[in-house]
């Protein structure tokens, strides 16, 4: 009987709770232990350049993987870190075993300013791609913008199943919601969530607020961005600091616990994402299951998670990031109204319906 | 009675003068040619030596009298003690005029660099309070210095607003055929300006991104854009992003030095000019854009808006979409550019730096 492999590896050496890629790992780890219990975990040993047993509740490697013909071996982890992976991987194909993978994007290829490395690490990135989709059985994308990429990466029609990331983990925390330091009282103003780099593009935001300054528009918003330093920036921090029309206007947040990220969301107007370019865009779908309204960028796969319900703005036209802002601030009831079909609309995506479309696609 | 015109500027200036140093070389000999009682001054130890019309130092010390007139036209927030020196003849009956250029340090903190702001505020507050006139390079400058005096309560004194003279063509012989290959580029727009955060190149690339993106152009017929310009402060590391960016590789080109017959060569070959900066008390690249004939689209902001407004074409600084469609209209439509570029030759006026120095003596005269 064949087995089905989970490979754990980006969470292995995370700790505390897990963001971006690990995430996913550990969310659908659990899922696809609720929906085929019979799953084994299993991590990449990059010293020894060798899939081990691990153990996920101490993160620990456990003896190595004997892999038989037939075996099916399924990976959403970053595997473009592990120097060895794809020969190790080349190798188990040649064996027999059934290799699976999900991407989340091709972004580094794309835009490779978007990253420090610039175009060294997009040419790494575009040829471990294609590298992996060539390994890869079944190929899953985590939306069809992905999917379209990786046909563009290739120059051929890829045969990919595109799947949607579960978010039903979001908002049902339980922990007590908890207001940050010096913004505790304040309940008028936006929100935006993302590391403070050149892809997330809040300079557009910056530029928004300043146009709506100009315009003479009183009474605005803070606009609370919430995120760490990264690539490329533009010195968003200094900008803020210097800026004598956003001095006070807009506030930055890093190192938000999840009490307080919870508050933050619970208490803001609305929430903007002005990202030029995504994989997916957890934050729009955290927005919604908080019932507030998001304002996202029209590119990419952010026109995909709820395009009935929020609202969109093109990541580099801040007149028009200004225009969508004033509006809904100028019309509290409106805002009320987009909330309300938010929530009697959008429905929160599971796991383990995720999981489950993966399991029946790889055992099939 | 004599005008004492401050050079101290010019001559600390090294290597070719551009900006201040530019304007205050070129006003200050147009000024002491032309009237035989305009003196050349300059700062040393805290001395005023004269200095011939060659802006040569005399080792003479220059004697300033009562209701003779100190015309400061110059980097004055980098001179050290400067407002002593004024605060001294002032107190001797000197009558002290300044010339103004901008104040955009103090609207725009974050275009400079950490601290710049706060020296020039405490320099221009205590500069304001110590002049009887002053002139202003535009009346951008002039309402700026006037909302400025109000919010710190310092008496306002009459100030003139003068128009600096163009910096003309060079007309050199176009065989000696300049270094950068650049000029090899058949179709391409200028953009010259340092590349810092005021100049705005940001919303060129993107504006670029943008064509490119939603097609606003065939891509065969979209110019090469030439930035020339050496990196300043905050400039979103624009050379990473257009040696990165495979959209932008191909259509942006960045040359950081370049000599006068290059510049000039390249001002003649290309199709227009854009000029995004944020704001400015002046914006010499527009006129010398029209100088050469060739359109520029700039930002409708401070006094760019007042150099040719029937002649240029105008985009928000911080609207992309505004600079996509003016870049897109003038590429397209090769008749449209043509006509502008014709009615450019024929209506701009070159103002030459005479006419800019005989209205600031007319103006000094008043004092007397």
């Amino acid at each position: 009987m064949a087995i089905l492999f989970f490979d754990y590896s980006s969470m292995m050496t995370w700790s505390g709770n897990p963001t971006g890629i690990p995430r996913v790992v550990e969310s659908l780890a659990i899922a696809f232990k609720a929906v085929y219990s019979e799953v084994e975990f299993v991590a990449i040993n990059d010293e020894v350049a060798a899939f081990h047993y691990v153990n996920t509740e101490l993160k620990s490697f456990e003896e190595k993987v004997h892999f038989n013909a037939g075996d099916i071996l399924f990976s959403c982890s970053a595997n473009w870190a592990y120097a060895c992976y794809n020969s190790v991987i080349n190798r188990l194909v040649g064996d027999g075993v059934r290799f699976s993978n999900l991407f989340y994007d091709v972004i580094p290829w794309k835009f490779p300013h978007f990253y420090e490395d610039g175009e060294a690490f997009g040419r790494y990135f575009g040829d471990w791609t294609k590298a992996t989709l060539e390994l890869a059985e079944q190929r899953f994308a985590i939306s069809n913008a992905v999917s379209r990429d990786l046909s563009l990466l290739t120059g051929c029609d890829e045969d990919i199943h595109v799947i949607r990331l579960g978010d039903d983990d979001v908002a049902t925390c339980s922990l007590a919601p908890k207001g940050p330091a010096g913004l505790l009282g304040v309940d008028n103003f936006i929100l935006s969530i993302g590391t403070i780099e050149f892809r997330k593009n809040h300079q557009v935001l910056l530029n928004a607020y300043r146009l709506l300054i100009e315009a003479g528009i009183k009474n605005l918003p803070k606009l609370i961005i919430v995120g760490r330093d990264g690539w490329l920036n533009n010195s968003i921090i200094f900008q803020i600091n210097k800026d004598p029309l956003l001095y006070g206007l807009v506030d930055i947040v890093s190192n938000v616990t999840d009490e307080e990220l919870h508050y933050l969301y619970q208490h803001c107007l609305f929430t903007v994402f002005p990202s030029l370019y995504e994989g997916w865009g957890l934050p729009i779908a955290e927005s919604l299951q908080y019932g507030k309204q998001c304002i996202s960028s029209n590119t990419s796969s952010m026109v995909e998670i709820a395009p009935d319900l929020i609202r969109f703005a093109h990541p580099l036209k801040a007149s028009e990031w200004a225009d969508q802002i004033q509006e809904l601030i100028s019309a509290p009831d409106l805002l009320e109204a987009e909330g309300l079909s938010i929530n009697a609309q959008y429905n929160a995506s599971s796991w383990e319906e995720c999981a489950n479309k993966i399991v029946c696609a790889l055992i099939e | 009675m004599t005008i004492y015109i401050d050079v101290t500027t010019a001559v600390r200036w090294k290597g070719h003068p551009t900006g201040i140093a530019r304007v205050v070389e070129n006003l200050a000999l147009s000024l002491a040619i032309k009237n035989s009682n305009v003196q050349l001054v300059g700062l040393k130890d805290n001395e005023i030596l004269e200095y011939s019309d060659e802006l040569l130092e005399t080792h003479k010390l220059a004697f300033l009298k009562e209701r003779d007139i100190f015309l400061s036209i110059g980097a004055n927030w980098d001179i050290e003690n400067y407002n002593q020196l004024l605060k001294g003849l002032k107190s001797n009956g000197v009558i002290i005029s300044v010339l103004f250029y901008d104040v955009i340090p103090i609207l725009y903190p974050y275009f400079y660099g950490p601290g710049f702001s706060e020296i020039y505020r405490l320099w221009l507050i205590e500069t304001l309070e110590l002049a009887d006139h002053g002139f202003a390079i535009s009346a951008s400058t002039k309402a700026d210095l006037a909302n400025i005096c109000k919010e710190t309560g310092v008496d306002i004194f009459p100030i003139d607003v003068i128009r600096i003279g163009d910096k003309l063509p060079l007309q050199v012989n176009n065989e000696i055929l300049p270094v950068s290959n650049v000029v090899e580029i058949d179709r391409f727009i200028l953009a010259v300006g340092t590349i810092e955060y005021r100049k705005n190149h940001s919303v060129l690339l993107n504006a670029y991104r943008l064509i490119m993106a939603e097609q606003l152009c065939d891509k065969a017929v979209l110019p090469t854009l030439v930035i020339i310009g050496r990196p300043g402060w905050l400039d979103n590391n624009i050379l990473f992003q257009i040696d990165n960016d495979p959209l932008l590789k191909e259509a942006v080109v960045v040359v950081s030095d370049i000599n006068d017959a290059e510049l000039d060569k390249l001002y003649q070959s290309c199709m227009f000019t854009v000029f995004p900066a944020i704001y400015e008390g002046w914006g010499l690249p527009v006129a010398e854009s029209l100088s050469y004939g060739k359109q520029c689209i700039t930002s409708y902001s401070s006094s760019m808006k007042e150099i040719a407004p029937e002649l240029t074409r105008f985009a928000h600084p911080l609207k992309v979409e505004e600079w996509a469609e003016a870049i897109v209209d003038l590429t397209v439509n090769s008749g449209k550019l043509n006509s502008e570029n014709a009615a450019i030759r024929e209506n701009y006026k070159i103002t030459s730096w005479d006419q800019t120095a005989s209205l600031t003596y007319e103006a000094l005269r008043k004092l007397m």
